[in-house]
């Protein structure tokens, strides 16, 4: 609410020199009763910075005291017909009118406030009713006293008056000529701050004298009006296809706005949508619990079917695939096109995991969203993965630990080759072939070889190799379950290691890693990341009472650290078939050092292996007797 | 001090929260100029510096894991929309989650607070392996050098004119300025001097016609407020005890100040010549405490800690006195700047009051520089300036020196 404080120019005019003019002195007398010891003021206040419409909620003129004074004192206030002149004296400052403010106050020292009301008289000179020709301020008692004035360093007279407007017209309606879907939308508009009440009219040719449809003065503190709610129980239901025109005033506490313009509220159904690929009805009872239905892969292939209004086209879809927590596993993003079916790129990988396969699709009609009703249309099915056990398991899983390379190599025979085989350790499916890849006929048995070379070493793990036939993946099956366990640390790259469940084709390839030996002390460290604030003790705190021990935790990175070891060149030969060779290993290095640096790579150190990038790699030749080479190798790690 | 939007509840459930153990992070964020996102970075240690006085009064000094190398400046930028350069903001976000608290009769369920403590432009990055060191400092360093010419006109809305300047000169678009009636005196030019920035600009129509402090808030809004005149936030209490140092050797007890000398020759009636030299001059000494001359006597022998200054500027005995009087003053007292230690608040800003719980009691603290770590290296410093020795009264004395030389025919 706007306040107006005006510093007044208080003319002092004195019954002893009635032809004087005094000014605006710092301080004034007053004094009343008769004689010639008489002494008022008179002011006219500039009221030009308030608005015409504005409603005036308080204002008075506020005169402090220049001195102390015993007893108490009235101090009146009367308008004036005629104006005050512009150089007032006793004899010329002309005519009074009614008194329009009093007060009485004792306690009186320097500083004392006469707060004098003036709030109708204000209102009715702003609005123009009454001339503002200013007012005359004079003290009933016949003991003088001192007022401060125009130039006093403190407590100037003022007159002080707050005051609203009314608001403007409502903007940015919304929708505005944009569809909505729903046969009762929810209207919003930017409303003033201090909006009291709100009308909205709708009508379908913008007649505002009779509108179809008129809200009446609805209190309201925001620029929202839902159509569904009980009050507007009256409003006729949009039809599909229907186009009406709607507007909107408000009001505050001096009145109401004009009306906004009219806007155009068009109604266009969105279209439905069924995932038809997974199978299966999530809602059988549609009792609107929605059930998981089972999924035989992880990344099941996704089609649906979209039925649009009349006259509109799918134009762009989106689908997304959620674990049971809700997290994005895979993102197709919004994509331009009439498709009907999508793959995820990354899927559920444990058995009996949920998760929900989200599709939304946009149409081409031009569309808002208003609370409640979105542009597109989503649909949604909740999924699980069960396996298929119709499809037969391997027959037969013999596994084996390397002794010197972190390998296990796991060998599976099954009578028919399936069209994938799925690596699963723990439970989680981590890599999957293409069943033409891996299998070979052994002894007249189909046989596959894999290697897992990704395993935590010295941690027991459970390996089962799961084939998957016409997009079915099989359960169960017979597993492997060893300690792994090698020597040396070893580093390759990611995207060699390991064919990822979403990219079967992939190629395996086992020799773009390397080995490095006989690195003490290797370093790995999880950055300290927590501080102990320790409190003064009470004696010192000025708390009174000691403040237990605060410890702060910093989370953010993972580990990282550094190792170091050497390749040593002992004429050529390696401990095992699987170990690289030095030449191998020392041209890996020297291309892994001139890589981007955003290249990842596994890391199996100890009992750690995971992804990381590397940095500052340091390769250092040390001179041996002839012919054996020995390099010294060091790099820097952090895991990704 | 940052509203952070919480309820009363909520905040105190927050500031509990804050002084008692818990995980935090900081979301290091890449900006673009417009302040839309352009990548993220991993802190590995950093500060946030407040120091009132200054035009930028918020700084920052950050060092992030960049193992990938994507803010290399020395090759291959892997991703060249996270790279950092004079076009890119970096954000900071301290976040807390604040479990379901008890607060009086109040269940207060449990929420998360990210408080944004600091947004602005990199002055300076340094690499060293992995790891790359950011300077920043805040949003005003956008808006400190002078640009093209820009006039807000005399009769303007005050908070008008200040949101148009760095509207229109620095593209600035956060603005927490309120609303008011007042308008411009006079007309206020933006110019290429540096004097004339849009922020030196804007700054002084906030104190010059309102009465008001312009600050770039931790949440990067120019915000207008009065500048703080009561506590804002109490410190449970302190780690450490207050440190303060204070140098007894750069005060003095007395100050000469010598004018022009003025000299002027007349001739007599019997033909001498007489040459009159005046020259005014004053002292001001310090009449009593701890540094008057006598409390500094040693066997009744008053000692002086003199200043002289002689400066042909000064021409008459008050302005002489006046410049005794003003160099006295800025000298007669011992200074001292305590600081204290807490655990770190991240939303509050320079000359904001806080109260602190001491031995001796609870005092309110103009906060006038402030180091904050965000991560784990130690505790949040904040101090203050403070004379620590009485105001003395002073002594005047004034005089015109003169000298004058006859030379008889």
């Amino acid at each position: 609410m706007p306040t107006q404080t005006t510093v007044l120019n208080l003319y002092s005019v004195q019954a002893a020199k009635a032809t004087t003019y005094y000014g605006r002195p710092a301080t004034l007398p007053l004094r009343g009763g008769a004689g010639t010891g008489r002494a008022a003021a008179v002011f006219r206040p500039d009221l030009s910075k308030i608005p015409r419409n504005a409603i005036i909620t308080d204002a008075y003129v506020d005169i402090r005291l220049a001195a102390a004074a015993s007893g108490s004192r009235t101090m009146n206030l009367q308008t004036k017909p005629s104006a005050v002149s512009t150089r007032p004296t006793w004899g010329n400052y002309g005519a009074l009118g009614p008194q329009v403010a009093t007060q009485t106050r004792g306690s009186l020292v320097n500083g004392s406030q006469f707060k004098l009301t003036v709030t109708a008289t204000i209102q009715a000179m702003v609005k123009g009713t009454q001339p503002n020709n200013g007012f005359r301020l004079e003290l009933a008692d016949s003991t003088a006293i001192k007022i401060r004035g125009t130039v006093a360093s403190g407590g100037r007279p003022a007159l002080v008056v707050a005051y609203v407007v009314p608001p403007v017209a409502p903007t940015a309606l919304h929708p505005a000529g944009s569809a909505i879907s729903t046969a009762r939308p929810t209207l919003t508009f930017e409303a003033a701050a201090d909006i009291t009440k709100m009308q909205v009219q709708i009508d379908p040719t913008g007649n505002g004298a009779a509108p179809q449809y008129d809200t009446g003065e609805r209190a309201t503190t925001g620029g929202l009006l839902d159509l569904t709610d009980a009050p507007y129980a009256a409003f006729p239901s949009l039809a599909e296809g229907e186009t009406r025109l709607w507007r909107v005033r408000q009001s505050n506490a001096a009145g109401w706005s004009p009306w906004s313009g009219w806007v155009v509220l068009s109604r266009v159904a969105v279209g439905t949508i069924e995932i038809t690929q997974p199978p299966g009805d999530p809602d059988p009872d549609d009792d609107g619990i929605l059930t998981p239905v089972p999924i035989d892969d992880g990344t099941p292939p996704v089609t649906w079917t979209y039925t649009p209004p009349d006259g509109a086209t799918q134009t762009a879809w989106r689908g997304r695939l959620l674990d049971d927590s809700g997290n994005v596993i895979a993102d197709s993003g919004r994509t331009l096109g009439t498709d009907a079916e999508w793959t995820p790129n990354k899927g559920l990988t444990r058995t009996g995991q949920q998760g929900t396969i989200e599709i939304e699709v946009w149409d081409d009609t031009d569309r808002v969203a208003t609370p409640g009703d979105p542009v597109s249309v989503i649909g949604i099915k909740p999924v699980y993965l069960s396996g298929d056990p119709t499809v037969d398991p391997v027959d037969t899983l013999v596994g084996r630990v390397g002794v010197w390379v972190p390998d296990v190599t796991l060998t599976a025979t099954r009578v028919a080759v399936p069209d994938y085989l799925a690596l699963v350790r723990d439970g989680e499916e981590v890599a999957r072939w293409a069943g033409l890849d891996v299998f070979e006929t052994v002894g007249g048995i189909p046989t596959a070889t894999v290697v897992d070379p990704a395993s935590t070493m010295n941690v027991e793990h459970t390996w089962q190799l799961v084939p998957i036939v016409n997009g079915k993946k099989g359960v169960g099956g017979p597993e492997f379950t060893a300690t792994p366990r090698c020597l040396g640390i070893w580093l390759a790259e990611a995207d060699a290691y390991f064919p990822s469940p979403a990219d079967p084709d992939a190629v395996q390839d086992l020799t773009r890693r390397v080995v490095l030996w006989g690195g003490d002390g290797q370093e790995q460290t999880q950055p300290e990341t927590a501080i102990v604030h320790q409190p003064l003790p009470a004696t010192l705190s000025g708390a009174g009472t000691a403040a237990p021990v605060v410890r702060r935790r910093l989370l953010r990175s993972a580990p990282q650290g550094a190792i170091s070891g050497t390749v040593i060149d002992a004429g050529g030969t390696t401990p095992d078939e699987n170990v690289p060779t030095p030449e191998h290993v020392e041209a890996l290095l020297r291309e892994w050092a001139a890589a981007d640096s955003g290249t990842r790579y596994v890391l199996t150190l100890g009992n750690w292996t995971g992804e990381v990038i590397l940095g500052d790699i340091t390769i250092v030749e040390t001179p041996v007797q002839q012919p054996e080479r020995r390099l010294s190798v060091s790099m820097n790690w952090w895991a990704q | 001090m940052k509203n952070l939007g919480l309820t009363a509840a909520q905040n105190t459930a927050y500031l509990a929260r804050l002084f008692s153990s818990h995980d935090y992070r900081i979301a290091v964020d890449l900006l673009t100029l417009d302040e839309t996102p352009a990548g993220s970075l991993v802190l590995l240690d950093g500060q946030i510096n407040i120091q009132a006085g200054e035009a930028v009064r918020r700084t920052a000094s950050i060092t992030v894991s960049d193992a990938a190398g994507m803010l290399d400046t020395t090759g291959v930028t892997a991703l060249e929309d996270g790279t950092v350069g004079p076009s890119r903001l970096v954000r900071l976000t301290h976040i807390i989650e604040v479990p379901a608290t008890q607060v009086g009769n109040t269940l207060v369920g449990a929420f998360t607070v990210a408080v944004p403590c600091f947004i602005g432009p990199p002055s300076t990055m340094n690499r060293n392996g992995a790891e790359v060191s950011l300077e920043l400092q805040d949003k005003t360093a956008l808006a400190i050098r002078g640009t093209s010419a820009y006039t807000a006109a005399k009769g303007t809305n005050a908070r008008s004119a200040i949101r148009d300047i760095l509207a229109k000169k620095t593209g600035e678009f956060r603005f927490n300025l309120g609303t008011g009636t007042r308008r411009l005196s006079k007309a206020y030019a933006v110019g290429l001097a540096d004097e004339a920035s849009p922020w030196a600009v804007a700054s002084k129509i906030a104190s010059a016609e309102l009465g008001m402090q312009l600050i770039y808030s931790c949440d990067g809004y120019a915000t207008l407020r009065t500048k703080p005149a009561t506590s804002q936030i109490t410190l449970p209490y302190l780690t450490a005890q207050a440190a303060s140092s204070t140098d007894f050797t750069t005060v003095n007890n007395f100050v000469q100040v010598s004018g022009k000398k003025t000299t002027t020759t007349t001739k007599t009636a019997s033909g001498s010549t007489v040459t009159t030299t005046t020259q005014p001059q004053a002292t001001s000494q310090i009449a009593n405490g701890i540094l008057s001359p006598a409390a500094l006597a040693r066997k009744g022998v008053a000692r002086l800690l003199p200043k002289v200054i002689a400066e042909d500027a000064y021409t008459t005995l008050a302005q002489v006195k006046w410049k005794a009087d003003l160099e006295l003053s800025g000298s007669d007292q011992f200074e001292g700047n305590p600081t204290f230690a807490s655990v770190p608040i991240f939303h509050l800003d320079a000359d904001d009051i806080v109260t602190v719980l001491g031995e001796s009691g609870s005092m309110a603290v103009r906060l006038e520089q402030a180091s904050i770590p965000l991560g784990t290296s130690g505790d949040m410093s904040i101090g203050t300036h403070r004379w620590v020795s009485a105001a003395p009264s002073r002594r005047n004395s004034t005089r015109t020196l003169r000298t004058r030389t006859v030379k008889r025919k």
